[in-house]
């Protein structure tokens, strides 16, 4: 049977965003488009799709007169995170049995 | 939704993870600076006690460490690349915070008690040492941190203050400084 996979993780862009937070204390809008390599529409709206369910924080701001973002992970999205990462490994458990 | 295939999913996390473990979190440049500085006031403090006839005079000379060292260490760490803070690389910084918080409370005790500081320091160094060369998987800092146990204990036989002070510099030089150049050559390499 295949665990249920969150959706909002399930998702190749927003699945990154949160892998890199996840090991990282927090990080700039820049750092994210540089690792992710997504377009920065695209990573605006990933960001607050997850943003919206409370997975990541976001602060924005004004750096030497330039816009700034900075995005970190909740306790909730950390908790999210790793219910994703176990449903993975359970199933990859299950699919290597059969 | 854009689904993702399990194996696709885990590629992600680890292609994303591996970016923040290839970081190099130290290229040694503290451990050049801050060991130079110790090396200029521990060896002018040894001439100064071998020349002239000063003696608690000559503590004076670690004055500058504070005095050169902090606004460098600022000057330092603007110029390094900024990287966001991994977990790892947070308790690396903390580490070093809480060893600046305790030396400066072992000076304070030793002063009040009228006690050398240096066996002491050289304990804390060699600890906060250790642990870097750990965090950093670096085996020249864990052979430092051993040097600086020894040069904490050879501190009681020697009993005059230029040699306690040359040793003190000499300790440094291959426990600290030595280590950091290496980290430096690593940094670049990588």
């Amino acid at each position: 049977m295949f665990p249920n996979l969150d959706p909002l993780l399930h998702s190749e862009l927003r699945l990154a965003i949160m892998s890199l937070l996840i090991s990282h204390e927090q990080a700039d809008f820049n750092f994210l488009k540089e690792h992710t390599k997504a377009t920065s529409g695209n990573l605006s709206t990933q960001i607050s799709k997850l943003k919206e369910a409370e997975y990541i924080y976001v602060e924005k701001g004004f750096k030497a007169n330039f816009p700034y973002t900075l995005c970190k992970i909740t306790p909730l999205g950390i908790d999210r995170f790793e219910t994703y990462v176990s449903a993975l490994q359970t199933y990859l458990t299950q699919h290597k049995i059969n | 939704m854009d689904a993702l295939q399990t194996t696709q999913s885990l590629k992600v996390i680890e292609e994303m993870i591996e970016i923040s473990k290839s970081k190099i979190i130290d290229d040694g440049r503290f451990f050049i600076l801050w060991g130079v500085l110790i090396i200029i006031a521990s060896f002018s403090q040894a001439a100064l006690l071998l020349a002239t006839d000063l003696t608690h005079q000559t503590n004076l000379v670690w004055m500058l460490l504070p005095v050169l060292g902090a606004p460098m260490s600022i000057w330092l760490g603007k110029q390094s690349t900024k990287h966001p803070a991994t977990i790892v690389s947070s308790i690396y910084l903390q580490i070093w915070k809480g060893f600046g918080v305790a030396l400066m409370f072992i000076i304070a005790i030793s002063i009040l008690y009228r006690i050398s500081p240096t066996p002491f320091i050289l304990i804390l160094m060699a600890f906060a040492v250790y642990i870097s060369g750990k965090i950093l998987k670096f085996k020249p800092l864990i052979f430092g941190s051993v040097l600086f146990v020894l040069g904490a204990i050879g501190y009681k036989f020697l009993n005059h203050g230029a040699y306690q002070a040359l040793m003190y510099g000499i300790v440094v030089l291959f426990g600290y400084v030595l280590p950091g150049y290496l980290l430096q050559l690593k940094s670049k390499k990588s």
